[in-house]
């Protein structure tokens, strides 16, 4: 898909970047409004709205924490189920064996356990972190997103994308700069 | 402002209709007292203690809003100051449970001597009971009496006065001290002793627990009754029932929390002196009602209010408030009447005692809403807060 | 809904930032504690002493495993020593963290959100302090794996009725649970101080720490939404620990552990304590780094509101605790009580009601609330009172319980006071560490609350 420009690099995308986060959201909305599909907005902190301006879906996230949390407890209730009924049977003060009041601590904690650790590595492959090396690092000035820049990136995998259109398209925004993300190898990266 | 009227007149219409069911309700009972006293007596502990909730829950909340603000609570603030001007009705409302006492509290006249009982009897003996009844009575008016003029002195004035928060903040602080100390009394008093040899110290939280839900319930239906009445309609937003919803869920989760701690300790320890309050409460029929609280008390409601949109069905949390007052009545059926009977025993009693009592309460509770705007209009913090917090 | 928004009138005349901050002020302030090359006085003084006492800590644990528990006063009956009171205390300083982030975040407080990166590693370790706790006392500690359920060539598996077994699911949960949301919420600052920093080394490292983040749309979109569903699981699972914790002894038939009303009064404890251990470690640290325009007076005077409620549930605890023994009628209940008051620990136990129910009383005063000096010390006063408190639980009542012949006394060996104090040590040398190497303040939730204050929603 990433056709070869003339010589040197490839390119990821183009990168407008504005000081203010609420600039950056209706910015956003206008790529997207202006047909842009493929894109990215940087920002050092979550900014409300800014995903749904550029379209982004609901996030999994919390579908997978409620079924690993489902999950999980199911799975210590029958762990401390099989263990003291069927692998272990032992006579503890005449209760039955299956102490199913005694067993809800631990059914609670692997529920959590499990809600836990699995949302978090959810989080980390829907966002396919860790990635350490990415186009956008290649722009100098992208160190400022973590600081006071906002950022708005169309990829150059957008059909609408064109490097003299788009950047055109881009500094009618009126943002601070725009530069070209370049790419150093041949891979697809959202 | 609309100065006209404070209540519409659907909600003064539903007073009115409260009070006639529940006069009808309470003849009937009174026909009762005459075929069965002790059954009688029973069940009207029973609604007592259910219609008791409701200013109770509302005076925990009140002191709450006060001390640790938020927006939720400007909204029904109105809600909860008529509902804890309502101390004095259930005051007289109790006179019924010190004429039955003796039929109702087994260690007042005890079938045989119990050395444990003479060892209680500096606390449990009729002259210190009815004493403290009254004490409770008295912190509780005084509390209500004093939150809501402090309340009225706010709105007096033409500018907001900064003073007047520290007020009733102070108010609510020595409010929700006395108010926790005399209700946990109260809950060992008439509830606890039932079954005199049994002792819990969560057993007070566990009841004011339930409170918080049944007062929370009861202010969400008020604010869905008002919800389009100028201009208290402003503040019933969806985002508030939503906030509402919220501590509906957090009241939940602690109702179950206590209570299945107390039970877990006492099952593990399996103490012949406690275990037989849940032996009792397990058996006969009984144990059904247990099972219908963990799953129609506790896991359905909490299933449901899991969901954020869920909280935003304003039809669906107005249905769950009014499941978990039926659900509040299920859990104190369940507290008090296995006391009295080891296999379970329904009668109509103790289906008219609480709808007389509540009856009554709620067309007391209207017409002190009815006393002052709804809309709290001078308090400093409510004005700075913004529209959608 | 939050008292952030609500201090812009009279009412509350602190602000949660001090205006003048900018979204790169605030990044550079904080990272510039970890990023400058300068390390004050006042942080070399604090880890050294740190490093003293974990050397005092070492050397008991070695000694401890060269000669096994009887180093410590425990004997029979009084077989749980300091190292349980030392353990629920630990635990309990720990739950200030997690409330701080979680309950504190699911209430939209904004004023939390300078302190909770530091809670929750407080936290942290102290839940690593609180659990090598039962470890030591387990007599063979090299074996605390068969707490595990695990196959094994015996053919044993764990006891799932005792509250022992709860408490290894608990502690490690809460462990666990804990040191995810605090590095989930540690990734996007560690991509800001690795944009930040200059040496290529440290580039390096905080570089691959943030495993490339990138701070785009879409890693907000589920980060935030994971961090919101941490704090949500966080909440119950902060109640539930100590709730476990007090299982440990509620279950039991002991006069002075069996009660109903424990897991509450000893969640509010937990909390009443930690939020004192916050207040202890912060009021250095804000001098050390100068960090007085984020961590305000407004953050001291709404923590010591905090620690004044959960003081009165504790209050609260101890009534009907008390009044409970005595209804009962149980006469083994009745001897306890007498012997808390009367019996030879009696110094311990009105050091406690001096410590936990009458010093916080002061903290009714906002004036005090915002007096350092004062904050201080009571924050001191308080943490030496609940672990009075968890002494008079765990040691008197194992003393004398019901049969008169089988009473000792327990007497701390100078080992139980040096792994005692020398944990403080193994903490403190963790926690000064995490304050130079990584930022204590949550740089883009600062960012986050500027522009919230800003736009106002």
């Amino acid at each position: 898909m990433s056709a070869p420009k003339s010589e040197g690099p490839l390119t990821f995308g183009l990168m407008a970047e504005f000081s203010d986060p609420d600039v950056l959201v209706t910015k956003a909305q206008q790529a997207y409004d202006a047909g842009y599909r493929k894109m990215d907005a940087y920002s050092p902190f979550p900014i409300h709205g800014l995903a749904e301006a550029i379209g982004m879906k609901r996030s999994w996230v919390p579908y997978i924490v409620l079924l690993a949390a489902i999950a999980g407890g199911i799975g210590g209730f029958l762990l401390q189920y099989w263990v003291s009924v069927i692998a272990y049977p032992i006579n503890i003060a005449g209760r039955p064996l299956n102490t199913w009041p005694a067993f809800m601590v631990v059914t609670f904690e692997t529920t959590i356990l499990s809600a836990g650790v699995i949302g978090f590595l959810s989080m980390m492959i829907l966002n396919n972190l860790p990635m350490p090396y990415h186009p956008v690092f290649n722009v100098p000035r992208f160190e400022q997103a973590s600081n006071d820049k906002f950022f708005l990136c169309i990829m150059e995998s957008d059909p609408k994308f064109d490097l003299t259109e788009t950047r055109t398209f881009l500094e009618g925004l009126d943002p601070d700069g725009v530069y070209e993300v370049e790419q150093d190898d041949d891979n697809v990266y959202k | 402002m609309n100065q006209t009227q404070i209540l519409p007149p659907s909600v003064s219409r539903i007073g009115r209709n409260a009070l006639v069911i529940g006069i009808i309700a309470l003849a009937l009972g009174a026909v009762g007292f005459f075929i069965d006293q002790e059954r009688f007596f029973q069940s009207y502990l029973f609604g007592y203690m259910y219609a008791l909730q409701f200013p109770l829950g509302c005076l925990g909340l009140l002191t709450i809003h006060h001390l640790a603000g938020g927006r939720w609570g400007y909204s029904i603030r109105r809600f909860l100051e008529a509902g804890i001007l309502t101390f004095p009705l259930m005051a007289v409302l109790i006179i019924p449970i010190v004429v039955g006492m003796g039929t109702i509290f087994p260690w007042i006249n005890p079938e045989e001597h119990y050395a444990l009982l003479d060892h209680k009897a500096p606390y449990l003996n009729v002259p210190f009971f009815i004493g403290r009844m009254v004490f409770y009575f008295v912190v509780w008016t005084v509390i209500g009496l004093w939150l809501n003029q402090q309340s009225v002195k706010q709105e007096s004035v033409d500018v907001p006065d900064p003073k007047s928060v520290a007020r009733l903040k102070r108010a609510s602080a020595i409010g929700l001290i006395l108010f926790m100390l005399t209700a946990t009394f109260a809950v060992f008093d008439w509830m606890m002793s039932l079954q005199p040899f049994w002792f819990s110290s969560i057993y007070g939280v566990i009841y004011l627990a339930g409170t918080a839900i049944a007062a929370m319930s009861f202010s969400l239906l008020v604010g869905n009754a008002l919800k389009n009445h100028e201009p208290i309609s402003e503040l019933l937003t969806i985002d508030l029932f939503s906030d509402l919803s919220n501590f509906l869920l957090a009241f939940v989760s602690f109702w179950a929390y206590v209570s299945f701690s107390q039970y877990l300790i006492i099952y593990s320890a399996n103490l012949p002196e406690e275990i037989t309050w849940y032996a009792i409460r397990g058996n006969g029929g009984w144990g059904y009602f247990a099972l219908a609280l963990v799953f129609f008390a506790f896991a359905l409601p909490f299933g449901i209010l899991l969901s954020k949109s869920n909280k935003r069905v304003l039809k669906l949390m107005v249905s769950l408030a009014m499941f978990l007052l039926f659900m509040r009545s299920i859990d104190l059926f369940w507290h008090i009447m296995p006391a009295f009977y080891e296999t379970v025993s329904i009668s109509w009693l103790d289906f008219v005692m609480p709808i007389g009592l509540t009856g009554v309460w709620l067309w007391f509770f209207i017409m002190q809403l009815n006393r002052k705007p709804l809309v709290v209009r001078r308090d400093p913090r409510f004005q700075e807060v913004p529209a959608h917090g | 809904m939050q008292v952030g928004q609500t201090d812009k009138t009279s009412v509350v005349e602190f602000p949660v930032v001090e205006p003048g901050h900018t979204y790169r002020s605030i990044g550079e302030k904080i990272s510039n504690v970890v990023l400058n090359i300068h390390t004050p006085l006042g942080w070399v003084f604090a880890f050294g002493t740190g490093s003293i006492l974990l050397m005092m800590y070492l050397i008991s644990v070695a000694y401890l495993f060269a000669y096994g528990v009887g180093v410590w006063g425990i004997n029979i009956p009084v077989g749980w020593g300091f190292a349980i009171v030392t353990f629920v205390w630990w635990i309990g300083i720990g739950h200030a963290g997690t409330l701080i982030s979680a309950i504190l975040f699911l209430l939209r407080q904004d004023w939390r959100t300078s302190i909770n990166r530091f809670a929750e590693a407080m936290t942290l370790f102290a839940v690593v302090c609180a659990g090598l706790y039962p470890i030591l006392h387990l007599g063979r500690p090299w074996l605390f794996y068969w707490l595990l359920p695990y196959p094994n060539t015996f053919g044993l598996w764990p006891q799932f009725r005792s509250a022992l077994a709860w408490d290894v699911f608990a502690v490690s949960t809460y462990g666990t649970i804990s040191a995810v949301f605090w590095f989930t919420g540690l990734i996007p600052d560690l991509a800001g101080m690795r944009d930040r920093a200059k040496h290529p080394m440290l580039k390096f490292i905080f570089g691959g720490l943030a495993m490339g983040w990138r701070g785009s749309a879409r890693h907000w979109n589920n980060h935030q939404k994971l961090y919101l569903l941490l704090a949500a699981i966080a909440t119950p699972l902060v109640v539930s620990v100590h709730t476990v914790v007090s299982f440990d002894f509620a279950i039991g038939q002991l006069p002075g552990w069996h009660t109903t009303v424990f897991p509450p009064y000893f969640v509010a404890g937990a909390v009443f304590s930690g939020f004192a251990m916050v207040v202890t470690l912060l009021i250095p640290i804000r001098k050390i780094y100068h960090l007085e325009d984020m961590i305000t007076l407004r953050h001291f005077d709404v923590m010591g509101k905090v620690i004044l409620t959960t003081g009165l549930i504790v209050a609260y605890g101890y009534i009907t605790e008390a009044f409970i023994g005595w209804y009962g009628g149980s006469q083994y209940e009745l001897f306890l009580i007498k012997n808390r008051f009367v019996g030879p620990y009696a110094p311990y136990v009105f050091g406690l009601i001096f410590c936990n129910l009458v010093a916080p009383q002061l903290l009714w005063f906002k004036p005090l609330r915002t007096n350092l000096t004062v904050m201080f010390i009571l924050s001191l006063v308080i943490n030496t009172g609940m672990w009075l408190e968890r002494f008079m639980i765990v040691i008197i009542s194992l003393t004398a319980d019901f049969l008169p012949s089988s009473w000792a006394l327990f007497v701390a060996t100078p080992w139980d006071w040096s792994l005692l104090i020398g944990s403080i040590g193994l903490f403190l040398v963790l926690l000064f560490l995490f304050v130079r190497t990584l930022p204590m303040i949550s740089v883009f939730e600062m960012q986050e609350l500027l522009h919230k204050q800003e736009h106002g929603h």
